[in-house]
């Protein structure tokens, strides 16, 4: 991608005035989105981001400068912005690229070379079994995205890598529609693969999940404002309330400047005994995966909480300068435009040996979310409130009736301790993470598990 | 390659693979941006960046494409055209030929001028601020001044051919309060010379 007497020499130029690390990070990716919508294609659209971000460190401070385009020219202006912000003299060498990392991956069918006619095929067939599904389906959007990155990054310890990131993934969401009322349905499965992924999908199930969701919701009544009541959350994307309520203050981010709960207690306990939370960005093929992390430090599996005590953090070089911690292979950035930090990548809790089943028929009466929507937390605190897109209402152990409108409150770091089933059976799904280095893909997940109280609100009263 | 000659590039291809016309919409921005933490530089960054859309029409119908290389013209001509293939809606922003427009002289900030120094003064001023506001303030999350300039540039093959610029600067500062055990915080930004009301 950039020759490598021109990487010497920017990392050179950037410890010019005293810096202690230097670092290049440079992409070439390429994206395109298809948009549908009731069958009829709205947009299709084509990026190639192609830039380089140049980062020096001196001690935990840090100085980013980056330029689209990779000319040596561009990049040594870029490597010289980036020294002259230190205004000190020259302390430290570069060592010569002792350590070089590269990603084997290659995918067997490279999105550039389908075009868009099988992309809008694949989204039309999960479109049109979504608006099939129901006479009260009356809008159905269908996305296909997808990203091939190339690319490559080196320091001035001696580190060079570089890698090949395809990501693609469908979206189908269906509005049903009736007396004025409206409520959704949305399924969106992707990996890190080339398209040939998308050969083993069922797209018609995809699009008659959606529906289906969208039409049982419309026909439930609102969800009582129940107060702290027992809570089975499926698994998949179950795991979102890990990630967002506890594992982002488990990020050296967080935790390196003091701004977590959970600063100060690795070797404590922090979560329920039966808990183990994972984050691991080694799993082939997985929306979250990466090969090396983008420091170019190989990716690992990361046992953040092992049977309910504290582990691990996941920190990057920079916060390793700030925290007495190992590197975890999570330093990520959403592009060159990014200076990085740790993120996650493939976050889960790990399978449990309870029964799916067992779990509801003895919670008493509560609330079954079998799938959870969007939300916000507030990362210092653990603080958040979700939606649940799909849930169920429990009398005394058996499911009663969907309810809609249903929402989570509470603190991660509460709900964890109060899990007392985890099942036996674990499974992913993707997303967007967005914090301090942009936005990454991420997997959340989880098997289905049973929290003894959360607090359930709605609008409805008793059913 | 520079702008003028891949635009000359891209409109070359276009219009003899059979486009009736084509646009280009370069956009440049550069920033600088200061984060501050506990009377010191957090984190320093300046960017350059520039990206074209390229727009076609196409049988009636429009397709873009975007790039930050300004490479392989031939690549995002034929982008551009599948995209407009595939778009199955009418697109009610029809491309403009040669247009008149009046001057509009943006009112000069201070803000604007600022050197990077001062801008760094600037966000150290407002943490110090910050912390001072009530003895419950424990420190910021963070504390930045940012500053930029952008560019943008339209031309086509009916004879539109135009250019503006903006400039912004903006601070945001959260500061994080601690009672007993009991941990908040709070996010407040300034635009434009506002960035000077520190307290």
């Amino acid at each position: 991608m950039i020759d490598k007497r021109v990487v010497e020499n920017v990392l050179e130029a950037a410890l010019a005035t005293g810096g202690d690390y230097s670092e290049l990070f440079a992409e070439d990716t390429e994206k395109s989105l298809i948009s549908m919508t009731d069958g009829k294609v709205e947009d299709a659209s084509y990026r190639r981001v192609n830039g380089a971000g140049v980062r020096v460190l001196l001690g935990a401070r840090c100085v980013y400068a980056y330029t689209s385009g990779q000319d040596e020219k561009a990049l040594m202006e870029a490597a010289q912005a980036a020294a002259a912000a230190l205004k000190g003299t020259r302390d430290h060498e570069t060592r010569a690229f002792g350590v070089r990392r590269v990603g084997e991956y290659s995918p067997k069918e490279p999105y550039a070379q389908v075009d868009n006619a099988a992309r809008i095929a694949l989204i039309r067939r999960a479109s049109d079994a979504a608006k099939a599904y129901s006479g009260e389906i009356t809008q159905v959007l269908a996305r296909f995205l997808d990203v091939d990155q190339r690319m490559m990054v080196a320091n001035s310890l001696g580190v060079w890598a570089e890698d090949r990131r395809p990501r693609g993934r469908v979206v189908v969401q269906a509005v049903a529609m009736k007396d004025g009322e409206a409520q959704t349905g949305y399924k969106a499965p992707g990996r890190g693969e080339g398209f040939e992924q998308f050969r083993n999908y069922d797209m018609e199930a995809l699009g008659t999940t959606a529906a289906k969701q969208a039409v049982t919701m419309l026909h439930a009544p609102q969800c009582p404002a129940a107060g702290a009541v027992p809570v089975v959350i499926d698994g998949g994307f179950g795991g979102v309330i890990l990630h967002e309520a506890c594992v982002h203050s488990l990020e050296a981010t967080s935790v390196a400047k003091g701004n977590s709960e959970f600063c100060g207690k690795l070797g404590q306990t922090v979560a329920s005994p039966i808990v183990t939370a994972v984050d691991d960005g080694t799993m082939p093929g997985e929306w979250g995966s990466i090969r090396f992390d983008d420091e170019g430090t190989p990716a690992q599996r990361n046992v953040l909480i092992e049977n309910g005590v504290l582990k691990s953090y996941l920190v990057d070089y920079r916060n390793t300068r700030l925290m007495e911690h190992p590197l975890t292979g999570s330093s990520r950035r959403e592009s060159y435009e990014f200076a990085p930090t740790s993120r996650m990548t493939n976050t889960f809790f790990a399978e449990g040996m309870d029964d799916d089943e067992e779990m509801i028929r003895t919670m008493g009466t509560g609330l079954y979310a079998a799938s959870m929507g969007g939300g916000s937390v507030n990362p210092l605190t653990g603080e958040f409130n979700f939606a649940v897109d799909e849930a169920y209402w429990v009398k005394d152990g058996k499911i009663f009736c969907p309810v809609r409108g249903a929402t989570l409150i509470g603190k991660g770091a509460d709900v964890i301790k109060k899990i007392d089933r985890i099942g036996r059976h674990m499974w992913m799904a993707p997303g967007m993470c967005g914090s301090l280095s942009g936005s990454v893909p991420t997997n959340v997940g989880q098997p289905r598990i049973r929290v003894t109280d959360i607090v359930v609100g709605g609008k409805g009263g008793a059913l | 390659m520079e702008f003028n000659a891949f635009k000359k590039a891209l409109f070359e291809e276009a219009l003899a693979r059979g486009c009736e016309a084509a646009e280009a919409y370069y956009q440049r921005t550069e920033s600088f941006s200061v984060n501050v933490l506990e009377g010191d530089i957090d984190q320093y960054e300046v960017n350059a960046k520039g990206g074209l859309n390229l727009r076609v029409k196409l049988n009636g119908r429009n397709g873009y494409a975007f790039t930050q290389k300004l490479e392989e013209p031939e690549k995002l001509v034929a982008r551009a055209m599948d995209n407009a293939r595939s778009i199955e809606v009418e697109d009610d922003h029809p491309m403009q030929g040669k247009c008149e427009y009046p001057v509009v002289i943006e009112e000069e900030k201070k803000a604007y001028a600022l050197g990077e120094q001062q801008k760094i003064d600037l966000a150290l001023s407002l943490e110090r601020a910050a912390k001072a506001a009530d003895p419950r303030v424990l420190r910021t999350v963070f504390c930045t001044v940012d500053s930029g300039r952008q560019e943008a540039r339209i031309s086509n093959t009916l004879g539109l051919d135009a250019a503006e610029e903006k400039r912004i600067a903006v601070s945001v500062v959260m500061p994080v309060t601690k009672e007993g055990e009991d941990m908040r915080n709070a996010y407040a930004f300034r635009f434009g010379d506002g960035v000077f009301d520190v307290d």
